[in-house]
């Protein structure tokens, strides 16, 4: 038997044998009012409010097994336990991907990694989660084992439980399987990496690759010495924050894309332009990938629009000059690590600076993780709210009216 | 026949008079011979007349019209430019429409995020249109596009040609505003698409207008890829052509798009588009692949071998923008075409997988066959979504009938084969009887419960998408359901 996890309010952890044996337990929770925390690889159970009553911990890491992997129909079909590592493995056999770009990836599972709506530096170019999932069977808050979408690439038959089980941090229901589109691997990757002298410049160059014709994968701003070491440590790059950008298809592609994006990247004011060797490349994205789930006192992730980037990441220096970042910035995802909790504290820090700016930027501010515990509330966990939370308590209700799934946790009250 | 379809209309003149009141009377209809353009959409083999059509020019007009029907009690529902296929806009039972085509202004375009906010009214083409020059394009294309409306594309999750390579509808929603069933105005998401909680944008995309009434939509807009090759590949068997498609999704290679069209109706489009179709061939596939220009005639050449040794007769290529838009022009008016052929036609759009596609159209042929009603097809091969065409004449009871047994028999066999009954037109009222045979009780129970969390009472378009049993007689009266099985 697994051993209780100590960072949840559990007084049990139960392995279930399949996605019925989940909907008997659930059942049986939900008859007699009892909280379950759905667990897969437990990478992420920093992410989110602390359980607010004794329950179990519902584990599926024993459901993992491939369900159906038509291979030239490009799609696969999964238990959600099974382990992100494992699913890349199997992709890879058939030259396949599933470009998602998750910390962890030997414990964390694809149903965690739905549930939790967990992002990497590819997301520029080739989307995220809600982009990828197709179907989904998830057990609900009264027992019952549901559906949606289904095993086709294309289908609008009923509601979107795909998109509404993503990012839901398992309130609505247990994953227990999905279908996933898949992609062919290219055939080449190159990174490109140049230092950033100023904030001007950098704006000018995040602009440059979102109208760039080498139509990048990737576009990173990366602030620490961490990084400046992954880029080749020379004595030109140190102290200074620097752009990686990703770019990726046949060796022809690549060959033109990378002289593009050294030229845009020159013309935008960025210096030292150059491409890393494949050595470097791997170790730097593999970074990059792991650095929501390093073990800094606090971590937040900032989403605004892409032209706010630059800002957020000044005001962050400016709220702990030593935090170290990693910006998603085609896309305005600005992740920071502070080795030490920022002056002030959280709440003067997050709540009263960086989630104004952050609004202004149609964006706000979520903490990823803060191990300690430090000031948690839902304001500054969760920032600003997709939408009013009385329309999304409705939901909840209607997927889990005795609020036994994950309570406490995640946005409801 | 329900009361809603005689002349009068069954509304109080109370609820007129507020209406009126609150939109002005000239974007008020009540007359009959007005209101009967709205009694379907492109499903046309179902009628159902609203009793009184309305115009509104803003979000707090919608939101006083569904308290007006609130308050009245009457099913309300919200309608774009009617091109939809499925009976999605039908007003079943009667009530309000909202025609949302006064809505129809692009509030604004932000190049350097990569977003524009729109008015559900937009023409989807328009949006692009107004881009030109941009280097920025609005991906979901499909091929009403210089018709149907941007809000009708959320509520259907509108798919189109190009969508195989840059996604379907919600993948470039962030964000919407809508009033809900009770008349209130919520936002949700944004130019940065979601912040923290439940993706309500994207469980509203796709609902087919019953969990609420879209009054404004951010959008991502798309970069133009650098260059692009099209080309045209002729077959002279749809089994060649079926499998050719196979191997190139199979070799890895997703093209922008990958559309088949077969021999009936290329001879449509001949005479509508003088375009060159080989009419002695007995289908062509449209290829489009786009990206960096450097590896395109790379990417091209793969394709053309991939055809030639799956028995395609020629490959030839657009020579330049001019052919190929009016390729495009040709495949995207194919419906339109194809009423050369009959007087009238119902479209099926099923999915499978995409290595089923050859077993599929053999299928469609023998069922048609079987029915004696002559189909024919244009497919997004690329997605495995095909689009049989039936064609018919409405005057004959009989033929309906078979039309719709033919039409239920090609979807049980796409389900059969693990695909779908709909990959972008909807359930609407077409297809509901097919929701039970794609989901549980359970999967449909829950879908239930969704839509009791928008949509309670069931006075916003109700009686669509999920069956429901005896509700306004629909069971007995539904010309679909009264085939079904």
């Amino acid at each position: 038997m697994p051993e209780n996890i100590n960072a949840l309010p559990s007084t049990e952890t139960i392995e279930p044998a399949s996605s019925t044996e989940i909907a008997a337990q659930l059942l049986e929770c939900y008859e007699q009012s009892i909280a379950v925390y759905p667990v897969g690889g437990q990478t992420s159970l920093d992410y989110g409010l602390p359980g607010t009553s004794e329950g179990i911990a519902v584990s599926t890491k024993a459901i993992d097994q491939v369900i159906d992997f038509p291979v030239r129909d490009l799609t696969i079909t999964v238990e959600a336990g099974i382990s992100m590592r494992r699913l890349a493995d199997l992709l890879e056999a058939e030259g396949l991907m599933l470009p998602l770009d998750v910390p962890q990836a030997e414990q964390a599972t694809l149903g965690g990694v739905i549930a939790t709506n967990t992002n990497g530096p590819r997301r520029f170019g080739l989307g995220t989660v809600r982009d990828y999932v197709i179907g989904i069977e998830a057990v609900d808050g009264k027992g019952q084992l549901f559906h949606g979408g289904g095993r086709v690439v294309k289908n609008v038959a009923g509601y979107d439980f795909c998109k509404l089980l993503t990012g839901s941090l398992g309130t609505l229901g247990v994953i227990t399987a999905a279908t996933v589109k898949v992609k062919p691997i290219s055939q080449q990757t190159t990174t490109v990496v140049a230092v950033v002298p100023n904030g001007q410049s950098g704006e000018a160059a995040i602009a440059s690759m979102l109208v760039s014709e080498a139509a990048p994968v990737a576009v990173q701003w990366l602030q620490g010495e961490c990084w400046q070491q992954l880029c080749g440590g020379s004595s030109n790059i140190a102290g200074q924050n620097i752009m990686a950008i990703q770019l990726a298809g046949t060796t022809v592609e690549v060959d033109w894309s990378q002289a593009t994006v050294l030229r845009e990247l020159k013309a935008a004011g960025l210096t030292e332009g150059s491409i890393l060797d494949p050595t470097q490349q791997q170790a730097l994205w593999s970074a990059i990938c792991e650095f929501p789930a390093n073990d800094a006192e606090l971590v937040i992730q900032v989403q605004t629009v892409s032209s706010g980037v630059v800002e957020i990441i000044a005001k962050c220096c400016e709220l702990n000059s030593d935090c170290v970042i990693q910006a998603a910035a085609g896309d305005g995802v600005v992740t920071v690590a502070f080795e030490h909790l920022p002056t002030g504290g959280i709440s003067s820090a997050l709540i009263a600076e960086l989630a104004p700016l952050a609004a202004r930027f149609h964006g706000n501010v979520v903490t990823l993780k803060n191990p300690q515990a430090v000031e948690v509330t839902a304001g500054s966990m969760w920032g600003r709210l997709s939408a009013p939370l009385s329309i999304m308590q409705s939901v909840k209700e209607q997927f889990d009216p005795r609020g036994i799934l994950n309570p406490g946790r995640f946005v409801f009250k | 026949m329900s009361a809603s379809n005689s002349s009068e209309s069954t509304i109080s003149a109370d609820l007129i008079t507020a209406l009126r009141q609150v939109i002005g009377a000239e974007g008020v209809l009540t007359a009959f011979s007005d209101r009967m353009v709205f009694e379907c959409d492109g499903f046309t083999i179902e009628k159902d007349c609203p009793d009184v059509v309305v115009f509104p020019r803003t979000t707090a007009q919608i939101a006083a019209v569904v308290a007006l029907c609130n308050q009245y009690k009457v099913p309300f529902l919200p309608r774009g430019a009617g091109t939809s296929l499925a009976g999605g806009t039908l007003a079943v039972g009667g009530g309000v429409m909202l025609v949302l085509t006064r809505m129809n202004e692009i509030l604004e375009i932000n190049l350097r995020d990569r977003y524009a906010i729109v008015e559900p009214g937009v023409v989807n083409i328009r949006l692009t249109q107004s881009l030109q020059g941009s280097g920025y394009h609005y991906a979901p294309d499909p091929s009403s596009q210089s018709a149907c409306t941007i809000g009708g594309n959320v509520a259907t999750n509108s798919g189109g040609p190009h969508t195989l390579k840059y996604g379907v509808t919600v993948n470039h929603i962030l964000g919407l505003e809508f009033v809900t069933a009770a008349g209130e105005i919520v936002t949700v998401g944004g130019p940065c698409g979601g912040c923290s909680g439940l993706d309500i944008t994207g469980v509203l995309v796709g609902s087919e207008g019953t969990l609420a009434i879209v009054s404004k939509v951010w959008v991502r807009l798309t970069r133009n890829p650098q260059g692009v090759r099209t080309m045209l590949a002729v077959f002279d068997s749809v089994a060649d052509c079926t499998t050719a498609i196979s191997a190139i999704i199979g070799a890895g290679i997703i093209p922008a798009a990958l559309e088949m069209i077969d021999h009936d109706i290329m001879v449509a489009l001949e005479e509508a588009f003088k375009f060159g179709f080989p009419l002695d061939a007995e289908a062509v596939l449209i290829i489009e692949v786009d990206g960096i220009d450097a590896g395109l005639d790379d990417q091209r050449d793969r394709i053309v071998q991939l055809c030639l040794d799956n028995g395609a007769r020629d490959v030839q290529q657009a020579e330049d923008e001019k052919q190929r838009q009016h390729l495009w022009r040709a495949r995207k008016q194919a419906f339109g075409a194809i009423g050369r052929l009959s007087s009238s036609l119902v479209t099926q759009d099923g999915v499978v997988p995409r290595t089923q596609l050859p077993y599929i159209y053999d299928k469609i042929m023998e069922i048609g066959k079987k029915h004696d009603i002559q189909i024919v097809n244009v497919f997004h091969a690329g997605d495995g979504n095909i689009h049989p065409v039936m064609l018919f004449d409405e005057r004959d009871a009989s033929q309906i009938q078979r039309v719709l047994m033919a039409g239920g028999e090609i979807l049980e066999a796409c389900l059969e084969v693990g695909g779908s009954v709909t990959g972008e037109h909807g359930i609407g009222v077409e297809k509901m009887h097919f929701m039970k045979k794609m989901f549980t009780p359970e999967d449909l129970e829950v879908m239930s419960a969704l839509r009791d969390a928008f949509n309670p009472e069931n006075k916003l378009s109700p009686d669509k998408m999920l069956p429901v049993a005896g509700a306004c007689g629909m069971e007995r009266k539904h010309p679909s359901r009264m085939v079904a099985t």
